[in-house]
């Protein structure tokens, strides 16, 4: 359409921004910077009590325990951002790592390439079930993925039959995944920042990343501007699936046993990691940066109150205050923001009125 | 108490908001035994003064005179302390709750602490009976329609002894047979010598039910008169007043052939046999009461609800319009009337608000997003509508209001459309945003764009549409030409039902 404006050339009118006030202003606005100092002075506690956490194999440690629950994150960022939650990530994560595993077993010498084909597409098929559930049958996303968890767990356990899969029985070269080394770093690592480079990409930049954020914030008018609810809310059920199907491949490289218990209490993890890298639970706000943040915090967390000889049973309720603590900075820090929407849709309101008369 | 004393006076109250009065030195009095009319169009204070009465604003002046004593009240609970109670349009019940328990909600009767279920049946049902109408008591309440849900509003009032109910707007979103019955209920409580604020948009009702009859424009109170005294003409020119506006800069556009045609188009409950045809350059515009099916045709041309029956035509083909998006490939846009929970994502930048619809045309490879591209044409929208704001990266919710409704109006130009529908585009702005929207819908209407204006503005329409339809509950009720728009024949097409034949004789009240 052409709009020729003549006389209006000029720049948009501009308000005076607001202004930031100071350092701490800023990094409330920057949710990951926040995060990231966060990990920095938990980091530095730690080290001043335990030196050891420094060290290298500690380090990698850490690192490869956050790897895991972050991939997943990812996910389960998006799917939360869209005003949705998937409880059954750790039942799918089972299942093909179980399958996958399986298939090696009986194929000793068979490639790589068609065990993380056989993961992830387990994963991508579990995940397309809860997208048929959800949007499709319109089953509130919390109770149909409460069900699939079952299901998926269920099925596991079936085929199990109350084995184990261990690592006797699995080719080295599967093993040797999880202890790879690229450019100085765990192969496990780098996996875990590129999907977390390419799942902030997916989100920030992609028309489906926007329209998870349209939906989740507004449905409504994700609505009316003909955003289709079904095909994007599939599509981040699909997505979720195909991440946990990955990462059930993975964890069977990296634990070398496989059963049809593993990753019991993911969803707690990975929900926990999310929240606590500042998405909403909600909907429409958040990163998938600050969940993979999420992840490596809690990662941190757990280390280094092994390493400070914490009572293990003290460590689930600090996770539990660490959550609860971080979600009501987050609480405390949207109702200021709202406080502000309000007092200035006040203002706007009295001016409005007032040119009416 | 004898009918006729004064309950309530409401002596001299202003209101103001910021700089602005909305409610300039208001006498009301409301008698025992009486039912007391409010008239007024759309933001001229009715529902500000429900407000003050409700608890829910104080006053900035004047004063509220209850048994000759001078009293404040400080919100709902110490409204109905006083013995107000206000009945709204949607009474907020609990959709799950028995009517009983909805009735006697946070004061259930209790016997050795625990709710007496019984004797909750049997005072509802003795209320219910009061009333004389015959609702079940035990159903929950998502069970009945709207105006069983407000008589069982006014039986929590009675039990909670109100002595002052206040109607906002009970019969515009009920049948004509249900207000009917909610008419014969006002006629027994005036009997229990209730004293009655009745507010209505239909003036048959205002001047029928009312014993007297108060008209606000602007915030001020035009007349108190006995309903006797008014006709339906002298209630509108009242209403109206004589103002005449000559805000709109409508440019003269050519206007060419039909693009659209919509025939015998019926759906959404109460929307029957609406036919018209929209021409290029055409301005064509919507008025009617809220409720009288404007945007419903609306939301059916835009894909939102599906219709009936009927057929629509874009370009003399036949057309389903199944989905928004059919709607948008099809050239139409909607901006729809509900800015914050229809129209805007309030969280998004400017940016991504206005290029939500059409963000595929930015995209290239996998749905990447060209982030420049896109901030170009977004940012040049923005200052073809002179939005007001830090850039267009500052969040859509901290705008004002004009200012949203400018990011809404880029967002549903961007896609080009052919035929843009607009739903109250100037509600609740002020007045430079409006005169911007107005020079803007003028200008794109002189490129060829076809426009369907829904608008509950009388001077907007008048001044803006090539040609009016009046809606009436889910009709066409009239249609007035550019010269032939009359402020107050517009008014009364829409809120004044002609006399039927049958209801005619019905004389009592």
């Amino acid at each position: 359409m052409t709009l020729s404006e003549p006389g209006t050339a000029g720049r948009p009118s501009r308000q005076r921004p607001r202004a930031v006030r100071g350092l701490v202003g800023r990094i409330l606005q920057v949710r990951e910077i926040g995060l990231v100092l966060i990990l920095l002075l938990l980091c530095a506690i730690v080290t001043a009590r335990a030196p050891r956490f420094l060290e290298g194999p500690n380090l990698q440690q850490v690192a490869l325990s956050a790897t895991l629950v972050c991939i997943v994150a990812l996910g389960e960022a998006l799917v939360i951002i869209a005003r949705q939650i998937d409880l059954s990530v750790g039942a799918i994560v089972a299942l093909s790592a179980f399958l996958a595993a399986a298939w090696l077993e009986h194929h000793h010498d068979g490639s790589l390439f068609v065990v993380f084909l056989i993961g992830c597409g387990v994963g991508t098929l579990l995940g397309a079930g809860n997208a048929l559930l959800v949007a499709a049958a319109r089953i509130p996303a919390i109770v149909a993925t409460l069900g699939t968890l079952a299901i998926y767990r269920g099925l596991a356990i079936v085929l199990a039959e109350g084995r184990q899969i261990s690592a006797t029985v699995l080719p080295v070269s599967y093993q040797e995944v999880a202890q790879a080394r690229v450019a100085g770093g765990p192969l496990l690592v780098w996996i875990a920042m590129l999907l977390t480079v390419c799942f902030g990409w997916i989100a920030r930049s992609t028309r489906f990343g926007r329209n998870l954020y349209a939906l989740g914030s507004s449905p409504e008018s994700a609505r009316f501007a003909g955003i289709s609810d079904v095909r994007n809310i599939a599509g981040v059920f699909i997505l979720s699936g195909f991440l946990c199907g990955l990462v059930g491949v993975l964890w069977g490289a990296r634990f070398g046993t496989v059963d049809a218990v593993i990753a019991r209490d993911l969803h707690f993890q990975v929900i926990s990691a999310v929240v606590v890298g500042g998405v909403s639970i909600f909907g429409g706000s958040g990163s998938v940066y600050g969940a993979a943040l999420g992840a490596v915090i809690f990662a941190v967390l757990q280390n280094g109150m092994l390493l400070l000889g914490i009572n293990q049973f003290w460590l689930e309720a600090a996770l539990g205050v660490a959550i609860l603590g971080a979600v009501t900075f987050y609480v405390f820090l949207a109702r200021r923001a709202e406080r502000e929407s309000r007092r200035q849709a006040m203002l706007a309101r009295g001016a409005s009125l007032a040119a009416d008369r | 108490m004898r009918t006729g004393t004064p309950v309530i006076e409401l002596q001299g109250i202003t209101k103001r908001f910021g700089p602005v009065e909305v409610l300039t030195d208001i006498d009301l009095s409301l008698d025992a035994g009486r039912v007391h009319s409010l008239a007024g169009e759309n933001g001229a204070g009715k529902s500000t003064l429900v407000k003050i009465l409700g608890g829910i604003y104080q006053p900035d002046g004047g004063r509220i005179v209850r048994n000759g004593e001078p009293i404040r009240i400080h919100g709902a609970a110490d409204a109905r302390h006083h013995g107000i109670a206000v009945i709204h349009q949607h009474p907020a019940l609990f959709p799950d709750l028995s009517v009983a328990e909805n009735i006697f909600v946070g004061r259930q009767p209790r016997r050795l602490g625990r709710v007496d279920w019984a004797a909750m049946r049997q005072e509802a049902r003795g209320l219910l009976a009061g009333l004389r109408v015959d609702i079940d008591v035990r159903l929950p309440v998502k069970m009945l329609g709207l105006a069983e849900r407000q008589t069982i509003e006014v039986a929590k009032a009675l039990s909670l002894s109100a002595r002052v109910l206040v109607m906002d707007e009970p019969t515009s979103a009920i049948s004509k047979e249900e207000a009917t019955r909610l008419f014969e209920i006002v006629e027994t409580l005036k009997r229990q010598g209730v004293a009655i604020l009745f507010i209505s948009h239909f003036i048959e009702e205002i001047l029928h039910l009312g014993d007297d009859v108060t008209i606000l424009r602007s915030a001020r109170r035009v007349v108190t008169a006995p309903a006797a005294e008014l006709t339906p003409e002298s209630t509108v020119r009242y209403m109206v007043g004589r103002e005449l506006e000559a805000l709109f800069p409508k440019e003269v556009a050519p206007i060419g052939q039909a693009v659209l045609e919509v025939r015998h188009l019926s759906g959404c409950g109460f929307v029957e046999d609406v036919s018209f045809e929209l021409r290029t350059g055409e301005i064509l515009g919507f008025f009617g009461l809220v409720g009288a099916g404007r945007s419903e045709v609306a939301q059916m041309l835009f894909g939102i609800e599906r219709p009936d029956g009927g057929e629509i035509r874009v370009d003399g083909r036949p057309v389903r319009v199944g989905s928004p998006g059919d709607a948008m490939q099809l050239g139409i846009s909607l901006l729809p009337e509900d800015r914050h929970q229809q129209g805007l994502v309030l969280e998004f930048p400017i940016r991504a608000n206005a290029t939500l619809p059409i963000l595929g045309r930015f995209c290239r490879g996998p749905g990447l997003v060209d982030r420049a591209r896109e901030a170009r044409t977004a940012g040049d929208y923005a200052e073809r509508m002179r939005v007001v704001a830090t850039g267009i990266e500052q969040q859509t919710g901290t705008l004002s209001g004009g200012n949203q409704q400018k990011v809404l109006l880029a967002k549903w130009l961007l896609p080009s459309p052919r035929i843009l529908i607009l739903d109250q585009p100037t509600r609740g702005i002020d007045v430079g945003a409006k005169a911007e929207i107005h020079r803007i819908i003028s200008r794109v209407a002189t490129q060829g764009m076809a426009i369907i204006l829904i608008s509950d503005d009388v001077p907007e329409v008048a001044g803006m549409a090539d040609r009016i339809l009046v809606f009436r509950t889910g009709r066409v009720v009239a249609e007035f030409s550019r010269e032939a728009a009359d402020h107050e024949a517009m008014v009364l097409a829409a809120a004044h039902t002609p006399p039927d034949p049958d209801v005619a004789g019905r004389d009592e009240g």
